[in-house]
């Protein structure tokens, strides 16, 4: 034990004395939390169209006017032809254009039925999808007012879950956390570590008398409590700026942190003993740890829309199983019956990973 | 050799000395590690720079080297102005630090390469220089042998072979026996009299007082100030000691 | 040029022999690549659903069978109490309940005013908010259905704005058009910046920098001589993960080939241009790492990559004008999903020149080969 506290002594006088490197792992964090959560958004304002009104009467013109005066988009172009449209997507940029016919307004009031024509830039599917979404609403919104009545005699009352404002942050938060967690302890401890063996000072503390053991967990300990101050610390940003609830218990959040942060931790130290350089580990920290659980655990892109075999690679990282743990003690307020599957996978992710490290550890002496 | 000769110092060529250093003074912060010190180094002398660790022994032979920026003095490295012609000077000297610095991914004959082309050695001359300076230290046939896989000592050997590529006028040799046996130290020192017969001055620092016993002159650093300068003979006198140990040892104490 | 030529030879032999770190360089960042498209799938399908019927009526289950019959949705049927669906939605079975009061159908014939409780499960709000969209879309078609069968309008002839969607640049609406160009944008990115970020400040670390700035070497000779090899990798890298757009994920480039490498070329001076001035400013490779991190997640997000740019507040939209990335970006899809031409991108072009100028004169001019 007192070897330990040795370590940790060392450890932490080197952490404490480079004081920008202590600052940008504490700031850094803080600064990526405030600028995805600002920056986050599903919804869509002031997206760039075209319109193209083949009428001119004074229907197409109000119809015009109620597209203008949604505020989801911003005309940058009335093309006189439809010619003049693919030119708009690519020099004016804009993500949709749309089409009124011929005779609008003789088509309304007689067939009572016009075909709009809505042309959609696909290459962002996302923002097209949203869009088009926003022009349908316009249009029922119209011919409701044009029609004087509701269309539809059966009210519709939709109750959003877990989520009443529908605020994608909520979505987000927990991902970044994982994200952010990940890259503070999986990255740090295999970067530390690595810097040891490529700076030759690792051989020194291996041959030293000290329980191997202790070294790699002296040197990954300092990490995890700076690590567990930045998870605090966008908690509470979430909390406060994002009001994100915390429904469980904040213990319980708190415990789940903690194991995550160990497996994270076990994670970079069993990257630490595959490499021999920082650049190694870092490369492989971010390919291998970082990117798929990006990708994979569900934060960017759900996770069952993806091929059955990457539903199944998503299982071995660890991002997956934390970001569902924390969604169910934030937002819905699970207790600990309902989520110590998700630490277990956690817990025992961390103790191969660390046992086969130190096996590594020892073979390398 | 010498084909930028008009370029130096009138005066400084006619000089008897290839370093003057000048009230020399490096501050980081409130800390000063060299504190106003002034020498000269003969040419071709053999320079022993002596101190305890901290002593500010490589903060000083770092600035003479133009590697760091000195806060106040100056000085003239083989008839260059520190201050306004740090890349004639660089043409002029070799450098070894106290940290192995050569490439450990390259092979022998690839790190020699590499900083021969820098200085400029024509590329049919400088495998030559190479080979002969392989084979002078029996590495001929480990040419093609990564660093990071040959000892100390010969790494050590290697990168005096590597300074002293370009022949320099000045090599800075910053503690280049530390770490390794007494045989390959003696090796070292036979290299470092062989280099100095041709005229080449050395400047070398280090904490084995043995050693300073080889020098011509000594000086002795301690708290960033430079304390005593001399023969080896003059200074054991001067304290009635009979050896440089003593006399550090009695320094230190006193 | 010797000089340059022996320093472009040493940073190759560093990378090559470096067995590891060449095949992280160049396996790594492919593979990727190769596998990832393959899990950016952000359509929305795979609705699971569930219903609290009160009514029991042929309705109902007609309207049932209608969820069924959509490939949006997944359907769990019916069960028993309002709890028990909660119960589900909690543990993540079902992300929409349908509730149907009693007297539903009794209420539809006589048209009476009747509700149809929709919740959500809102966590994954583009999940709820598209979801519901489909939820009423289904609904809405089998009222009108059922209304033209009974030959009894449910309301007045009104009138109607329908809409034909034609999707321009991507025709099958495959997602993958969109990832594969990203994610090769995104690796390109990492190996350009982190690598070159990571280089001088290993230098500095191992002590090897001072061997070299002890010789009478040029700064803008040593940065070359850094710079050159890396950008033939990441030129490399760039033109192999083209080939694997065009043969695997079968995309092909509608626009030219040498506008879309002449773009690449000038990104690749910005990103390393950048690197090497957060490798001279920094002193341990941990610092240069974590600039680089920070900014490499900034520019990936404000790009508008994962999320729409159309979303962000004013100020984030003015931030990317100093995001290379976005420049980037929005310039190579426009030159491979829709063909445009040298006119149609040159702001980017230009943007990106003078980013990689600023950026390698400040690497220039912040690279010290005496320390202070």
């Amino acid at each position: 034990m007192k070897e330990l506290q040795q370590i940790l002594k060392k450890e932490f006088t080197h952490i404490f004395r480079d004081r920008i490197t202590l600052f940008l792992v504490l700031a850094i964090p803080i600064m990526l939390v405030l600028l995805f959560g600002f920056t986050i958004s599903t919804d869509i304002h002031h997206a760039t169209i075209s319109v193209l009104d083949l009428s001119n009467d004074s229907q197409s013109k109000a119809l015009v006017e109620k597209i203008t005066a949604s505020g989801y988009f911003e005309v940058v172009s009335y093309p006189k032809s439809e010619s003049e449209i693919g030119n708009d997507f690519r020099d004016k940029n804009i993500k949709l254009a749309i089409i009124i016919p011929n005779e609008f307004e003789e088509q309304l009031t007689n067939e009572k039925f016009v075909t709009i024509q809505i042309i959609s830039d696909v290459s962002d599917m996302n923002v097209a999808s949203i869009l088009n979404n926003y022009v349908k609403a316009i249009l029922i919104d119209f011919t409701n007012d044009y029609n004087g009545t509701a269309t539809m005699p059966i009210e519709l009352c939709t109750q959003m879950m877990y989520n009443p404002e529908a605020n994608s942050v909520y979505m987000f938060v927990p991902g970044i956390i994982t994200l952010i967690m990940i890259i503070v302890t999986a990255l740090m401890s295999s970067i530390t570590l690595a810097r040891e063996v490529e700076t030759g000072t690792m051989r020194m503390l291996l041959i030293a008398p000290v329980n191997k053991a202790w070294v790699v967990v002296g040197k990954v300990i300092p990490y995890m409590i700076l690590s567990f101050i930045s998870t605090i610390t966008i908690i509470v940003i979430s909390v406060l700026v994002f009001k994100m609830p915390i429904k469980g218990s904040v213990w319980l959040l708190l415990a789940v942190c903690i194991v995550f942060m160990l497996t994270s931790a076990s994670f970079g130290t069993a990257i630490s003993s595959l490499v021999k350089t920082q650049i190694d580990a870092m490369m492989i920290t971010m390919m291998g740890l970082f990117l798929p659980t990006a990708l994979l655990s569900g934060f960017l892109f759900p996770i069952d829309n993806m091929p059955y075999f990457f539903q199944i690679l998503a299982n071995i990282f660890p991002g997956k199983w934390f970001i569902i743990a924390i969604k169910d003690v934030m937002l819905k307020g699970s207790g600990f019956f309902d989520i110590w599957l998700y630490m277990l996978i956690l817990f025992l992710m961390a103790a191969v990973l660390m046992t086969l490290s130190l096996i590594r550890l020892d073979k390398r002496r | 050799m010498k084909v930028r000769l008009p370029f130096r110092h009138q005066q400084a060529q006619e000089s008897p000395y290839s370093i003057v250093v000048k009230d020399l003074t490096k501050c980081f912060g409130d800390f000063t590690a060299v504190n106003h010190i002034s020498f000269e180094v003969r040419k071709g002398e053999i320079f022993g720079f002596l101190g305890a660790n901290g002593a500010g022994k490589t903060t000083a032979i770092r600035m003479l080297c133009s590697l760091l920026q000195p806060t106040s003095g100056n000085a003239t490295i083989a008839g260059y102005d520190l201050a306004t012609q740090p890349k004639l000077i660089k043409r002029h000297i070799g450098y070894m630090s106290q940290k192995f610095s050569l490439y450990d991914d390259l092979t022998i004959f690839e790190n020699m390469q590499l900083f021969g082309t820098i200085y400029g050695i024509p590329r049919k001359e400088l495998k030559d220089r190479i080979f002969s300076r392989l084979e002078n230290l029996h590495l001929a046939d480990k040419s093609k042998t990564l660093v990071a896989s040959i000892p100390l000592g010969w790494k050590q050997k290697l990168a005096f072979a590597t300074a002293m590529l370009h022949r320099p006028d000045i090599v800075f040799l910053d503690e280049p026996t530390s770490g390794v046996d007494p045989i390959v130290r003696r090796e070292f020192w036979n290299l470092i009299y062989e280099a100095a017969s041709h005229g080449v001055t050395i400047f070398v620092t280090t904490h084995y007082m043995d050693e300073a016993e080889y020098c011509g002159r000594i000086s002795i650093m301690s708290h960033g100030e430079l304390k005593l300068i001399g023969t080896p003979t003059e200074l054991k006198e001067q304290m009635q000691v009979d050896s440089i140990e003593k006399v550090f040892v009695k320094y230190v104490v006193r | 040029m010797r000089v340059i030529l022996i320093l472009i030879k040493k940073e190759f032999l560093q990378v090559f022999r470096n067995s590891l770190l060449w095949k992280i360089l160049l396996i790594a960042p492919l593979a990727e690549f190769l596998l990832f498209p393959y899990t950016a799938d952000y359509e929305i399908k795979n609705v699971h659903i569930a219903f609290v019927d009160h009514d029991h009526s042929r309705m109902t289950s007609d309207i049932l069978s209608k969820f069924s019959a959509s490939h949006y949705f997944i359907n769990h049927g019916v069960v028993n109490s309002r709890n028990e669906a909660e119960e589900m939605m909690k543990g993540d079975e079902i992300d929409f309940i349908i509730e149907f009061p009693a007297d539903f159908e009794r209420s539809v014939v006589t048209q009476e005013p009747t509700k149809i409780g929709i919740t959500a499960n809102a966590i994954n709000t583009v999940k709820a908010g598209l979801g519901s969209e489909y939820v009423q879309h289904v609904l809405a078609d089998y009222l009108i259905g059922i209304s033209e069968n009974a030959q009894n309008p449910l309301q007045p002839q009104v009138a109607q704005l329908v809409t034909t969607n034609v999707y321009w640049f991507n025709e099958q609406m495959n997602y993958k058009n969109v990832i594969v160009p990203a994610l090769l944008i995104i690796l390109v990115t990492l190996i350009g910046a982190y690598i070159t970020a990571l280089n001088i400040v290993r230098e500095k670390e191992l002590g090897t920098i001072e061997q070299v700035n002890v010789t009478p070497i040029k700064k803008w000779q040593f940065l070359l001589g850094k710079m050159i090899p890396f950008w033939i990798l990441g030129m490399a890298e760039f033109s192999i993960g083209l080939v694997i757009m065009k043969l695997v994920f079968g995309i092909s480039i509608q626009g030219s080939l040498l506008l879309l490498l002449g773009l690449t070329a000038v990104y690749l001076l910005v990103m390393l241009g950048l690197g090497f001035f957060i490798s001279s400013v920094s002193r341990n490779q941990l610092q240069a790492m974590f600039i680089v991190f920070f900014l490499f997640i900034l520019f990936v997000m404000l790009s508008g990559t994962f999320t729409p740019v159309e979303g962000m507040p004013d100020w984030a939209e003015y931030l990317n004008y100093f995001n290379p990335m976005s420049f980037f970006m929005s310039a190579m899809k426009t030159v491979i999903l829709k063909g445009s031409t040298v006119e149609n991108i040159q702001d980017q072009f230009i943007a990106l020149s003078v980013m990689a100028v600023i950026l390698n004169t400040a690497a220039l001019l912040s690279y010290r080969d005496k320390v202070k």
